[in-house]
Order: structure tokens, then sequence, then C-alpha cells
């Protein structure tokens, strides 16, 4: 098995892709600086004993008045932004996997039941979806935010699954109505299958290839609407770590000439997203049938 | 052919250029960017200084405060006497007409002093429920008493505006909401909320009509966008100058900066809920001794402030300079902490606005840090000030930052609102957030009702002040705040700021 898989044609392809490698690679990267960021990370930017507001608004350490350990400067509360980043990254990180986590087994269990039964549940199901998918995700998010009245990053993941839910309910639905067809399931019907193997054994495996296209694409807007939340203020709450609320306290220093504090974690968020994205490319050409290499 | 057409469409483009740049603001205009956008016309609808600054060149009170010290000076009423503790006798201006035509009369001022105490349309509802009745002897004649003996009664006049009783009455309350009619130097003409207030002059005012006579007044809330209006050219005066970008607009050759100590001090409330770590002096000193004002000055507020001992500000009757500041001394906060059973600490949550105050969610970033360095875990709860104001009304609060000043000039009345104990019945503790409660100040407070006398008034109520910080630790004072303006240079603006930082556009010459 292993054996087949080394050999087989995707990871030769994946090898002799340049932007897949270059895509997986920032992404290895980033989860693994998330992971270990309280190892690596030269200070833990958000344990209020630890930052002193001595060391504020401290240059990169190559620029006059820069000292160490902050490597990329420090934030106007004495943050160091590199560390911050490697927290902000883990924020970026929970949320984006959290999200497509959640939405997408919500999602895909929506989907492949109404794509599946047809009917009332259908109906609701995709009525429901267009009705979602009429706003903006990003103002949505906001909407359901302003419901909960803690803020936390809990909370900012369960705003974004509500509104983010209906893309994974719609590939489902779209694939499951194609493999429905399909001479096989036809099969497994007339050999007495019941709903519930049907559906496990034979639907959702076949049916669920897209989804994983969706799954890429999506962790990458997640990271994104997290950042936006975040820079408006009603995301993550101060006190936590996040790349879109660097940018936010940042902005208000560009015009004062200190470009660190929006240059680095702005670069650090189109990094991440660009290896996403890489990655989520080469992963739709690969398991898209029509495209021939 | 095709180069003549190409020739054509560089000029047109030039011209439109050069048309648009041309439309600089002339000589009698002025474009002024400001940090908060106004929420209503309706003059008695917010009692939020930005709102009253914007409303005080469409309306006016009996009485008008002037730049640059802000002393007290007739507008609508020529002189008032104040006969016992009770009564107000005023004197109207003759010959004042509204904008829309009507005369300005007793029946005006008994109508708008009635109208503070109805909730759907007044944010004075303190002020209006103070009043016992509304008298008209003559026309130009008018006689208050109030329930209670309020010695800054006049002091508050200057923001209570004038509305025109007819036509008030006979238009949809909404439209008083967005069309402004009063006696002011200046008739609104068009209003985009959030966007822009357009203002022309109204050449029948009664002080003569103001030299300005076309202003643009718009809210950038934005910092770093207000400034790049500013370094644009885009306005000629901004109130409001970010702090991290002050450094900057004194380096721009075009820009002069003006800056004013402002009479707003910063400070933290604490509650004094029975049975919490913070009823214990000892805690609400060690609280006071753990933060870093001198830095929170340097760093976050860059050097834009002074460091606060108390409450009101200096010119205020009831300011007592012998109250000095507990030094930051973080180790006998330690030693207190421990003393009172708190070794290792306690948790609290500290909330606050973070869109209303210069810095404001940075300094309670920065006091939770202090807290935490000697064991006190502060939980950060900053929002916007729409909701926190309503909190803090509603007396829902144990700890947050605020910012103060009294348009009074009384610190009788700041005590009344923000230290006597929540008392709705007799309107009193209105904005005491923690609901602090302390029987001596009560009993103290209480009767500097009736003390007029201004010597004997200042002494009683500096006596409470200097007790009432160094004894109880009311609030933990931070600093007083300093406004910060900026013109564009070469334009000839005369601009004096006001202490109480309104703009007020007859007052300013170009």
């Amino acid at each position: 098995m292993t054996k087949r898989f080394f050999k087989s044609e995707i990871l030769h392809n994946f090898f002799h892709d340049p932007s897949a490698l270059v895509g997986s690679f920032l992404l290895v990267v980033s989860i693994l600086a998330a992971i270990f960021a309280p190892l690596i990370a030269p200070q833990n930017p958000y344990d209020l004993e630890k930052v002193s507001l001595e060391h504020f608004l401290k240059p990169p350490i190559w620029m006059e008045g820069g000292e160490g350990p902050f490597l990329l400067g420090t934030d106007d509360q004495g943050r160091g932004i590199l560390s911050t980043i490697l927290y902000g990254c883990r924020t970026s990180m929970t949320v984006g996997f959290g999200v497509v986590l959640i939405a997408g087994t919500f999602g895909v269990t929506m989907g492949l039941l109404a794509g599946y039964y047809g009917g009332l549940l259908d109906s609701l199901t995709m009525r429901l979806a267009d009705t979602f998918f009429s706003f903006s995700t990003t103002l949505m998010a906001i909407l359901m935010l302003g419901l909960f009245k803690e803020r936390g990053v809990l909370v900012v993941i369960i705003a974004i699954c509500i509104a983010d839910w209906v893309r994974y309910a719609r590939t489902m639905r779209g694939s499951v109505l194609e493999v429905k067809e399909e001479v096989y399931i036809m099969a497994a019907k007339a050999t007495g299958s019941g709903d519930f193997r049907l559906l496990l054994r034979h639907l959702l495996p076949n049916a669920i290839p897209p989804i994983f296209v969706v799954i890429a694409v999506d962790l990458a807007v997640v990271i994104m609407l997290e950042a936006t939340l975040s820079f408006l203020g009603v995301g993550v709450p101060l006190t936590e770590p996040s790349l879109g609320m660097m940018i936010s306290i940042g902005k208000d220093y560009v015009y004062a000439g200190m470009w660190w504090l929006v240059v680095f974690p702005g670069a650090a968020l189109v990094l991440l997203v660009v290896g996403i994205n890489l990655f989520a490319d080469w992963l739709r050409e690969e398991l898209n049938p029509k495209i021939q290499r | 052919m095709k180069r003549i057409s190409v020739l054509l469409l560089l000029g047109i483009f030039m011209g439109t250029l050069l048309s648009l740049t041309g439309q600089a603001i002339g000589a009698s205009s002025i474009v002024v960017a400001v940090d908060t956008p106004p929420r209503t016309m309706n003059p008695h609808g917010s009692d939020a200084d930005a709102n009253l600054s914007v409303m005080a060149n469409f309306f006016e009170g009996l009485l008008q405060r002037k730049a640059p010290e802000g002393n007290l000076f007739p507008a609508l009423a020529v002189r008032y006497e104040h006969p016992d503790l009770l009564t107000w006798k005023l004197y109207l201006r003759k010959g004042v007409r509204f904008h829309n035509g009507n005369p300005f009369t007793a029946e005006d001022v008994k109508f708008s002093f009635e109208r503070l105490s109805n909730p759907d349309v007044s944010e004075f509802i303190n002020t209006g429920k103070s009043i016992a009745s509304i008298d008209i002897v003559d026309d130009y004649t008018v006689v208050i008493k109030t329930k209670d003996p309020i010695p800054w009664f006049a002091n508050n006049l200057h923001q209570i505006y004038m509305m025109d009783k007819e036509s008030t009455e006979a238009r949809d309350p909404g439209e008083a909401e967005v069309k402004p009619i009063g006696t002011g130097a200046y008739k609104l003409v068009e209003w985009v909320k959030g966007s822009y207030v357009k203002m022309k002059a109204n050449e029948d005012y009664w002080e003569g009509p103001p030299l300005i006579k076309n202003v643009e007044l718009r809210p950038i809330t934005e910092s770093s966008t207000r400034f790049a209006a500013l370094a644009s050219a885009q306005v000629e005066l901004v109130s409001g100058v970010p702090v991290e970008l002050y450094e900057k607009v004194l380096e721009n050759p075009k820009l002069d900066v003006i800056t004013r100590p402002a009479r707003r001090s910063i400070f933290l409330a604490l509650g004094n809920k029975p049975g919490s770590p913070w009823k214990d002096i000892r805690v609400r000193k060690a609280m006071y001794m753990a933060i870093n004002e001198d830095e929170i000055i340097e760093k976050i507020m860059r050097g834009h402030a002074a460091p606060a001992a108390q409450v009101p500000d200096p010119p205020t009757i009831g300011y007592n300079p012998e109250i000095k500041r507990l030094a930051y001394n973080p180790e006998l906060a330690r030693k207190l902490l421990k003393e009172a059973g708190y070794e290792r600490g306690f948790e609290i949550t500290l909330s606050g606005p973070n869109d209303r105050y210069v810095q404001d969610e940075k300094i309670a970033e920065a006091v939770a840090k202090y807290l935490a360095k000697v064991g006190i875990k502060a939980k950060l709860d900053v929002k916007p000030k729409s909701i926190f104001f309503p909190q803090v009304a509603r007396g829902e609060l144990e700890f947050y930052l605020i910012g103060w000043f009294d348009g009074t000039f009384d610190m009788g009345r700041t005590y009344f609102k923000l230290a006597h104990s929540r008392d709705a019945v007799r309107g009193f503790g209105g904005l005491n957030g923690t609901n602090f409660s302390d029987p001596t100040i009560d009993t103290l407070l209480e009767p500097t009702g009736s003390i007029v006398d201004r010597e004997k008034r200042k002494k009683v109520l500096q006596d409470l002040n200097k007790m009432a910080m160094m004894d109880k630790i009311v609030w933990i004072p931070l600093h007083y705040q300093q406004d910060i303006y900026a013109v564009q240079k070469g334009k000839g603006i005369k601009f004096q700021p006001r202490p109480d930082r309104w703009i007020v556009f007859k007052e300013i010459s170009k």
C-alpha cells in the first residue's frame, strides 16, 4: 500500500510541480511555527507579567535603536513583532482548521442527506444555503459575532462556521446528485443495501473528492476572514494574538514611519494565504478528471 | 487627426484637473476635520461634547462660554438674578430671531426647559427633573425654580440650547432630529450622517454675521486618515491630531500645531462591592501604586498628558492642590496585597471604551499589564463607546477607565453624578457605573448643594475631595489629556482652542 502510494502518479506530479512544492513548504512552515510557537518565540507577548512598555516601538534589530531579543522590532505595547506573529499564526491556524473541521463535517453531512433524500429536506437546506449565500461571508460573520456576548477564539470559530458551512453543503450535494446515478449505486441498491450503508460506504467516499479542494481553498478564506474580523475589531479580543489585530494596531503608525508594525504581520499573512492557495490550486488540478496532464 | 484628438483629450483632462485643484477652499470658507461624528441634530438629544460642539453653531443657550478661557458671557439672556437658593430670574435678549424667522421669547425658554425631561428627545433628564417650575413673567422675563439648591445652575446654561416652540411642536419629531432651527450664527445646509455637516452663515445673527460664510465639518474617525486629509490639504483645521503622528505634523512645514492642556481627566473607577477584595483600602492603594503613570504618559501618550492626582481640573471649584499622587511602587503594592490577604492576587474585569479618549484602549491594556506584575489578573473588556457608556449608566461594571470634565466648573456636580450612591429617585449617582457607595461621602456631599458663597463652597469641596481621594481612593486618577490641533499655514486662519474642545465657528476668522 505504502509502496504503491510512493510510486503513485499524484506524488510524482507533486514533486514535479514547483508551485505545489512552494505552497506546501509555506504551509508546513506555518503549521510548525504555530505548533511550536511557545518554544521558538523569543518572548510570550501575551503573558502580561513579562511584557513591558519599556521596550515599546523598537525598530527591527538591524536598524539603529533595535535591540535583542526583538528581531523584528516591537509594537506600542512592547510586544516583540516576531513573537506576536508566531503566536498570531497559532490563532490563524486554530481558527482555520477549527472552522474547516466543524463547518466541513456539518456541511458535508447536510449535503449528503439533501442530495440523497431530495424532496423537502433538499429544498429546505438549499433555500437556506441560498439565503446564506446572498450575504457576503464577512457580513454574515460580523452579524453572528454581534449575537455573542463573550469574545474569544471559540466564538470566532463558531461565528465563521455558521456563515461558512453552506459552501460544503452545496458542493457535497452537487457531487452526490452526480454519483447517485452511477451504475454501482444502483447495483448496491439492487443487492439490498440499507440507506445507512449506502450513504457511508458508497456515496460518501465516491462523492467526497471535490470537498478536498473546497477545504484547501476555504482554509485560506477562513484565515483571511479571521484576520479581517480582528482588523475590524470584532474578532478575537485584544488580549489574544492575531495577525489582523497586529495590522490594525500598526496602521496608525505607518504615517509615523514605523513600517515594521504593519509590514511583517502583513507579509506573514500573505505568505500563509499564498502558500495555501498554491497548494489548493495543485490539488484542484490533480483531482479534476477533466484536466489531463 | 488622431494626434489632435489625443491632444484635445489631454487638454480636457488637464483642464478638469486644474479646475479641480482650483476649487481649493475659498477665503470665506473653511473645512474642518474632527474625530467624532455628531449623532443627532436635536440639541437635547446627546450630552456628548462632540455633539454639543456642533450644536453650539446652530443653537444657543441663555449664556455662552467663549474662547480661550471658557468664561461665561450673556447670550440669549442679557442678565440673570439669583434672589434665593432655589430661584433664578432671567432677562431675555430682545429682537433675536430663529432661523425660520420666528421671534425668540419666554415661551421658547419654557418649552426648551420642559423638553429636557422628556426621555424620548433628551439626554438632559437630570437637569430637566431638577426644575420645579418655570414661570413666564412677561415676553422677555422668566423665573425658574429648582427643586433643590443647585449652585452650578447658571454654569450649565451655555449647553442648554433654546429651541423654537412653534416649529418644534408643528414639525414631526423625527424632523427635529435632522433639521436644526436655532438662533445660532450658522444655519444647516446639509448633513450626511457620518460624512459631513455643511453650514452657512446666519446673516441676521444678533452678534453680527460671522466672518466665515461657509463651513464644512468632516468627522474622520480613523486617525491615520485624519492625518492624511490634513497632509494633503483637503482640510484646513484638524481637531484631534493623533499622538503617534504629532512629530510628523510638527515636521511638516505647511502645518501649524496648536496644543492646549485639556480639562478632561482620565481615571479608573473602582467599585467597593461588599465582600470584594477591592473593598479593602489596602487593595485600593496597592492597585493605585502598581500603575506606572509616568510611563503611560511618556510611552502611550507620547508626552501629551499631565499626571492627575484627582478628577477635577485646576479651574474647577473643589480642585485641591494639596492632593498628591501615590507614587509608583510595585514592591509596596505587593506588600499591601499580602497584608490584605491577597498575596496570590485576584481576578477583576477592567472595562473601558476603545473609541472615545486618546489611546483609551492602549491605556487600559497597559494598566492590565501593571496589575499583572503585582499578581492581580485584570481581564480586559474594552468595547465601542455605544456599548460601554450605557453599561456605566446602568451601573453594571466593577472597574473601568473613563474620562470626565465638568462643563459647569463645579466639583459638586461631578461628585453627585460619579461618586454619590446610586439613587434613581433623587437623580444621584447616574454615572456611578460601579455602584460605588460610601455613606461618609454621601453625608458630607449632600449639604454642599446649599452652599452658594464661592469661597466657602471652595473650601468645603476641597476638603471633601482630599478626603475622598486620599482616605477612600474613590478613583485611581491617571492624567489630564492634552488637546492637539493642526492648521494649514499661510491661510491666515485665526483659531483659539477652547477648554471644552468645542469648535465654534463664529470664533474663527480667516
